[in-house]
């Protein structure tokens, strides 16, 4: 299996923590991706990519005004400069001992902890372990695009493993969660058929 | 606050009342200048004569040489060439610090390549390297700046050496070692005539290579051919020319930025300087000035020094101009060459990183049971003082 890592731990806290990364190291991780941090062998923790910001400097500030930039000085910037991507990623659960929990885990994960992507195995593992119990986490997130990252994350669960009856239960817990708030159920509801045609049906 | 403002604002006030007579003189003697510049153009042998009787008799004595290009002449702006290699090289240095619990120093020299005409990333390179115990016994900062100075010229040969066609170096600051005329003890003139010897051999690895090789002074306000010109009066004496400076306070850039239109360079002038006499035949040293502005009527004038093994090759010089101006076009806010700034943020050493190497020392030397002495009470109540508060930064 090809763990591919996306980047070390800046700053972190209990729900939520923030990966630095080289441009060059964006090719793999997206918004909804879920990465693990691996703190120690038995322990890991678990989260939803919810927002990557790339930071300017003041060199690129100034090439933004520049016409017709060379493709090298571009390549340069990319691949040489330290200019960091921040991912901040949602806390949704952790592993100990080889048990998954959708809880929020004991101790955050330290400072230039290495993280990676999963992949479609563990994506699978890691939801298919208990019932949805880290939807609680997305839902109360503040300042997240609660709709939008739902949405991702299932739409990428259903490309891992087509599995209709998933989707439907995952709806379904979805629609029982937010039963008290209409507004949002039907801003996650919207996002999820744009994205998973599949749950329409 | 430290600073008492009572007692500044009575030395504004007097700095203030004599401006305007300082700028009137100012002025004239700018005039003066250009009539010079504009009269004794073509002098070239007569202003020659002077340097070398000046020279003669006083070995502190700096100043421009004319050569064979008239000294208010100056050149378009080439062709780019379609193929080069683009070498800069900067280096950094953590000085010792008899007040820090460690004393070791530390020159860190970072490179970076880049081939015209091709779209992949420019190549970075970096060599750090620490220098500790007995070595540092001799080590004051201006030979460390010098060993830094050796690391970058070496680098570049190294780099030059493994490339193929043509090969442009270039570094921030002049390609002439400075301020090594004064040395304090014999070891450390011992220690300055090896690292000065690397450093020509370094010099003569690119001259074998063809490399064209350069020393990029940005905003310099030096007046090396204001000097010149203080020596053409028929009536000033050439002995005293050090002496009697009555052009003092005009910069090289006043006169020519009105001459050398954008993207244009000057005449090239040789160099005579304290250590000149360490720099002789191809790799005497030349400078001209460079126009790096493209704009009209807002000039930006560099300084760029070569070995004369480039001076007196047209054609290389031709390049060098060429390469120079595209770099600093770059980034047109700030016409600096590019690869100039990519080197000096490839060697920089930050405070952080500094910091990180006390503690890995530290961290060595506890495993193996050595002891060291604390930082002295001077740092530690420096580092006390200048703490700043300590900012809560959220997720």
């Amino acid at each position: 299996m090809t763990h591919i890592r996306i980047g070390r731990l800046l700053r972190s806290s209990t729900p939520k923590f923030v990966v630095g990364c080289q441009v060059k190291q964006l090719d793999s991780p997206g918004f909804g991706s879920l990465v693990r941090v691996p703190v120690d062998d038995n322990y890991q923790i678990y989260g939803l990519i919810y927002d990557i910001r790339i930071e300017d400097d003041g060199l690129v500030r100034q090439l933004v005004t520049t016409e017709g930039i060379d493709e090298a000085i571009i390549a340069d910037n990319r691949m040489n400069r330290n200019v960091p991507v921040e991912m901040s990623v949602l806390v949704v659960g952790y592993q100990e001992q080889q048990i998954i929990r959708h809880l929020l885990p004991p101790r955050p994960a330290l400072s230039l902890d290495m993280i990676y992507l999963c992949d479609p195995d563990e994506l699978v593992q890691f939801t298919s372990a208990g019932r949805f119990g880290y939807f609680r986490h997305i839902l109360r997130s503040e300042d997240t695009p609660i709709g939008e990252l739902l949405s991702a994350h299932i739409s990428q669960v259903y490309q891992a493993n087509p599995d209709k009856d998933w989707l439907v239960t995952a709806s379904r817990e979805l629609i029982s969660l937010l039963r008290d708030d209409h507004d949002t159920l039907m801003s996650v509801l919207g996002a999820l058929s744009d994205a998973v045609p599949e749950v329409k049906g | 606050m430290s600073l008492d403002f009572q007692q500044v604002r009575q030395q504004i006030q007097q700095l203030a009342e004599g401006a305007p007579a300082r700028e009137e003189r100012r002025r004239n003697l700018l005039e003066e200048a250009d009539r010079l510049l504009t009269r004794h153009a073509m002098d070239l042998d007569y202003l020659r004569e002077k340097v070398e009787r000046a020279a003669a008799q006083d070995q502190y004595f700096r100043s421009a040489v004319p050569v064979s290009e008239a000294l208010n002449d100056s050149f378009p702006l080439p062709d780019m060439p379609a193929e080069a290699t683009l070498i800069a090289a900067d280096g950094s240095q953590i000085n010792p610090d008899r007040h820090l619990g460690i004393e070791y120093c530390l020159v860190n020299v970072g490179a970076i390549q880049m081939s015209l005409g091709q779209n992949n990333a420019p190549a970075t390179t970096i060599q750090s390297t620490l220098y500790y115990g007995e070595e540092l016994f001799s080590m004051q900062e201006k030979i460390v700046a010098l060993i830094r100075d050796t690391r970058e010229r070496e680098i570049l040969a190294d780099l030059a050496e493994g490339a193929t066609g043509m090969v442009v170096t270039f570094t921030d600051g002049p390609v002439e070692l400075w301020g090594r005329e004064v040395a304090l003890d014999e070891e450390e003139v011992q220690d300055e005539r090896n690292f000065f010897e690397r450093y020509q051999d370094a010099l003569s690895r690119l001259y074998t290579h063809k490399t064209i090789t350069a020393g990029y002074v940005d905003r310099p306000r030096s007046d090396l051919v204001i000097r010149l010109l203080e020596l053409a009066p028929d009536t000033k004496n050439a002995a005293d020319a050090r002496k009697n400076r009555w052009l003092r306070g005009i910069l090289d850039t006043e006169i020519l930025e009105k001459i050398i239109r954008p993207g244009e360079r000057s005449a090239i002038f040789g160099l005579l300087s304290p250590t000149s006499k360490k720099y002789r035949s191809v790799f005497s040293l030349h400078f001209f000035y460079l126009n790096v502005s493209l704009i009209e009527g807002k000039p930006m004038l560099a300084r760029v020094e070569v070995p004369a093994w480039v001076a007196q090759d047209p054609a290389m010089v031709d390049v060098l101009h060429a390469i120079l101006v595209q770099q600093c076009q770059i980034v047109p806010t700030k016409q600096y060459p590019y690869l100039l700034t990519r080197a000096d943020e490839t060697a920089v050493v930050s405070m952080d990183e500094k910091e990180q190497v006390d503690r890995m020392i530290a961290q060595e030397m506890y495993k193996r049971g050595v002891g060291f002495a604390e930082k002295s009470q001077k740092q530690q109540s420096k580092e006390i003082a200048r703490q700043k508060p300590h900012r809560k930064k959220g997720i």
